[in-house]
């Protein structure tokens, strides 16, 4: 995953003022669904507009599923699941649906790829105005180390991120 | 017309400030398995179960990948999911190093504006036992 350095002038708290350093993600932008069903396109004996089907039925079914209030299984990827926040009342009488206050959807990575996540390599490169990405791998570095309370451990370098796809 | 869809909640008594209250829960229903999404979508598309469930896999796979390579991955009509940092400030630009600013690495997602629709629409209705149901004995 690629970084770049930003400088913001801290506007709150005891900094208030002064410049502070991070560090943050470069997007690219978005793989979209149509370029992941062109990518498993060669591994299926369907033809693209099977798969397109199927990829469209799968949405339908899903939203139904959370339109019911139920969790939603998505394999590796992890599991969306409804989530309110209500206000709490003296009487059970009172408990009534006014007083949930928000309703969302939450979350929650499959634990593999969560692991995956905290190993990825990280690289701060020089992103200049108007340009894509710079590579430069003699940058690369993992998050691990240092003195810092990371736990993580690291395996060895190996790249298990699957699939062997160029984007 | 669409049907319409409810969350269903309960009242269940909780702790707040070490006083009893009642708060609205959301009542957790079974989860939509991959198994059971592929058999709904089999029956939409004329397609067997198991050949619905492999692309599926497939796809998933594939996002993850993307997602691990640090792409943002756009599933059109749910959301996007993506790779999610939390980094510190430090005081310069020399101290902005990796180990020294990247706290946590997760995985995020956003959802489309179909799916706050959806979940908008959802109506809420109170937990009900059956009435004529039987309280067990003993």
């Amino acid at each position: 995953m690629d970084l770049q350095l930003v400088k913001t002038k801290m506007t709150i708290g005891p900094k208030k003022g002064q410049y502070q350093y991070t560090l943050k993600r470069v997007s690219y932008g978005n793989v979209t669904s149509e370029a992941i069903l062109e990518e498993i396109q060669s591994a299926t004996t369907f033809s693209r507009a099977d798969t397109d089907a199927i990829i469209h039925a799968f949405v339908g079914v899903m939203l139904e599923g959370i339109a019911e209030g139920r969790i939603v299984d998505f394999g590796v990827l992890g599991t969306l699941y409804p989530q309110i926040s209500a206000m709490a009342v003296d009487t059970k009488e009172e408990c009534t649906p006014d007083t949930i206050k928000t309703k969302g959807i939450l979350y929650r990575p499959d634990g593999d790829l969560a692991d995956e996540a905290k190993k990825m390599k990280l690289r701060v490169i020089d992103v200049l105005p108007s340009m894509g990405k710079t590579p430069d791998d003699d940058n690369e570095q993992q998050p691990e180390g240092g003195d810092d309370n990371n736990d993580q451990g690291n395996q060895g370098g190996g790249n298990s991120g699957g699939g062997g796809f160029e984007g | 017309m669409a049907k319409k869809r409810y969350w269903t909640y309960e009242a269940k008594k909780k702790k707040v400030l070490k006083q009893d209250k009642w708060v609205a829960t959301l009542r957790r229903q079974d989860h939509l398995t991959l198994d059971e999404t592929s058999e709904q979508v089999s029956i939409r598309g004329s397609i067997l179960p198991g050949e619905v469930s492999g692309i599926l896999r497939a796809y998933f796979e594939q996002i993850r990948y993307h997602i691990l390579a640090g792409d943002s991955v756009n599933i059109k009509g749910l959301g996007t999911f993506y790779p999610k940092m939390t980094a510190k400030m430090v005081d310069t630009a020399a101290d902005a190093t990796v180990n020294n600013c990247v706290k946590d690495i997760t995985i995020g997602f956003r959802p489309s504006n179909e799916l706050k629709e959806v979940i908008n629409k959802s109506g809420f209705r109170v937990f009900a036992p059956a009435d004529n149901a039987t309280p067990r004995e003993g």
